[in-house]
């Protein structure tokens, strides 16, 4: 394959359908790699002017393979413009695969690889609420396992418990088979707020610097599960290489996850203390549904996360000094700018980070710590629907 | 917006048949493709959808002429009604020059146009299309159906409830028989041109 792409960039960006056209409209001749952090290995389509002409994706060929690469919504594609020496093994039209493609998709028939949608969150968590169950609890997947950083491994049994709210740790692990529930001890009894499967964490980027610290929710085994301990050495020193900026985004979005389940709590125990005057004083800096792409590190201050549910405006959590507010371009976790807004008190000082540069760095990162982002907004993101829901039921 | 094929030198345009299910939009396409074989090398392609079908062909309409050295390519396609093919509603829409709104005669269907007319200004609008600016026919479909005592829509109500505001041009058809499709495909091409041609400055 020669070193250069003729053509790359992010299926998020442009979808399989319009590179298609792309292709097909110029007669293009050469091989387009896929690749996604949902899938272990890359896909391959081949196109003899303009045409697909054969494919792989995993185990499958042909056709098979292209509808399959329809359904992946993330990832990177680059095609490299060369000759085509494999046999052609599709023969129907462009069009016709390409129409096809988008009713089996609308149908549900090509399975979809990639983080799952808020739509698809959502309908996860409406199938269970605080304690009471409706149906069996889904598992929430994480991303697919990067070996490269688990150190070692462990087995714990159906029912025993893994860590526990309040007790010390320094460990974090990765789930490789089976599933675990999260909860927490409240006086009202235990609440569980999700069940975690394969490709998922256990503790966040807030051990890497502190080396340990106390566990903000419990975590047992649901079957029999086999954890992978991860190498925190290692990920303390790729840690410190990030720029300070970096580091403090990623702490920022542990603490998110750690204060929404707070907050998730004192919502479950009916122990809302915001009074109904909080606003005064204070200025919006972020307003809800905004375009501007900034985000800021507080040097002094407070801000306020609100988000809107159909009772009204909720308070979900306070950001301190060193926390950071705004537009994230990788972290998606249903807060602001999209789906919430920013309170600050009149003393607020920030400081504008470069989303520009953050972004670059983000696409450096090794694949643990972009799954560990993945996993911490998608778990903030559940957590946020919870708060959300008990704050509409309460 | 039309795609301009360098290598070939074509400008590709895309019209649209839209209209609630079983409304006639495939028996326009299929006639046009049987009626136009000669001007095409392309294939007829079909998809099953629930409720419906899609097609799309494309083809040269000789008569048309060239603009500026290029020879104008026309894609016509069908849209499955259903809300949940949002997919290749997306992709069919994307692009789009020229639309024609099919609309069912019978009288039990008077709801089901007025539910689509609307989908259609919304998916548009989507794309950051104003329905009342892109070229626009409407096709009042299976007419002859009255004939045969299947109560059927007078013409004047289905003109006020769909074309008061947007006042396109619109043909009574009987797809089945092929009564109305030419002229109602003939009039989208000359005004989805004529749009293309002002829009992109372009002069014969």
């Amino acid at each position: 394959m020669s070193a250069k792409a003729s053509l790359a960039g992010n299926l998020s960006f442009i979808s399989l359908a319009d590179i298609f056209q792309i292709l097909g409209g110029n007669s293009n001749t050469g091989v387009m790699r896929i690749t996604s952090q949902h899938a272990p290995e890359p896909g391959l389509i081949y196109f003899v002017n303009g045409d697909p002409i054969n494919a792989t994706s995993g185990s499958l060929s042909g056709l098979d393979a292209v509808y399959a690469l329809f359904g992946w919504i993330e990832g990177k594609f680059e095609f490299y413009e060369e000759k085509v020496e494999i046999g052609r093994v599709i023969k129907k039209n462009r069009m016709e695969i390409l129409l096809d493609a988008m009713r089996m998709l609308d149908d549900g028939l090509i399975k979809k690889v990639g983080p799952l949608s808020f739509d698809e969150i959502a309908s996860v968590e409406s199938s269970k609420t605080g304690s009471e169950k409706k149906g069996p609890p889904k598992v929430i997947k994480g991303p697919l396992v990067d070996y490269s950083h688990v150190l070692d491994e462990e087995e714990y049994h159906t029912g025993e418990r893994i860590a526990r709210a309040g007790g010390h740790g320094k460990w974090i692990w990765i789930i490789l088979k089976g599933s675990v529930n999260v909860s927490r001890e409240t006086p009202n009894g235990s609440m569980n707020i999700a069940n975690l499967g394969e490709g998922c964490f256990i503790g966040g980027f807030t051990i890497l610097p502190f080396t340990e610290y106390t566990r903000s929710v419990t975590v047992t085994a649901l079957d029999d599960v086999r954890l992978g301990l991860m190498d925190t050495e290692f990920l303390y020193r790729d840690f410190m290489s990030l720029s300070p900026d970096f580091r403090k985004i990623l702490l920022s979005l542990d603490g998110r996850l750690r204060k929404i389940t707070d907050r998730a709590v004192e919502l479950y125990m009916k122990e809302d203390k915001t009074d109904k005057g909080f606003t005064k004083n204070k200025k919006m800096v972020i307003e809800k549904g905004s375009s501007k792409q900034e985000a800021f590190a507080i040097l002094e201050g407070e801000t306020y996360v609100i988000g809107q549910t159909q009772k009204g405006y909720l308070l979900l959590f306070t950001l301190e000094k060193d926390e950071v507010f705004g537009y994230m371009p990788f972290a998606d976790m249903g807060h602001e700018p999209r789906s919430a807004l920013v309170l600050a008190s009149k003393d607020l000082k920030a400081h504008k980070l470069d989303t520009e540069s953050i972004q670059k760095e983000y696409e450096n990162l090794t694949g643990t710590f972009r799954n560990m982002i993945y996993n911490s907004c998608m778990c903030t993101f559940l957590t946020t629907k919870m708060a959300y829901h008990l704050h509409e039921v309460k | 917006m039309a795609v301009f094929n360098p290598k070939d030198r074509v400008i590709e345009c895309k019209i649209v048949y839209y209209g609630p299910g079983r409304s006639g939009k495939t028996t326009n396409l299929e006639y046009i493709f049987k009626a136009g074989k000669k001007y095409t090398d392309s294939e007829l392609v079909s998809i099953n959808t629930k409720g419906d079908r899609t097609l799309f062909f494309d083809f040269l309409p000789l008569g048309l002429g060239k603009i500026r050295g290029c020879d104008v390519k026309v894609q016509l396609y069908t849209v499955p009604g259903q809300a949940k093919y949002n997919s290749t509603r997306k992709l069919v829409l994307k692009n789009v020059d020229g639309v024609v709104f099919v609309a069912d005669s019978l009288e039990i269907r008077r709801k089901e146009n007025l539910v689509s007319l609307k989908d259609l200004q919304q998916n548009l609008a989507e794309k950051n299309i104003n329905i009342f600016e892109i070229p626009l026919i409407i096709q009042y479909n299976k007419r002859d159906l009255g004939a045969q005592s299947i109560p059927v829509m007078p013409l004047e109500d289905m003109e006020r409830e769909l074309n008061s505001k947007l006042k396109a041009p619109s043909f009574e058809a009987s797809a089945l028989k092929g009564t109305g499709v030419r002229d109602t495909l003939k009039k989208c091409l000359v005004l989805t041109l004529r749009h293309l041609q002002k829009e992109l400055q372009w002069t014969q």
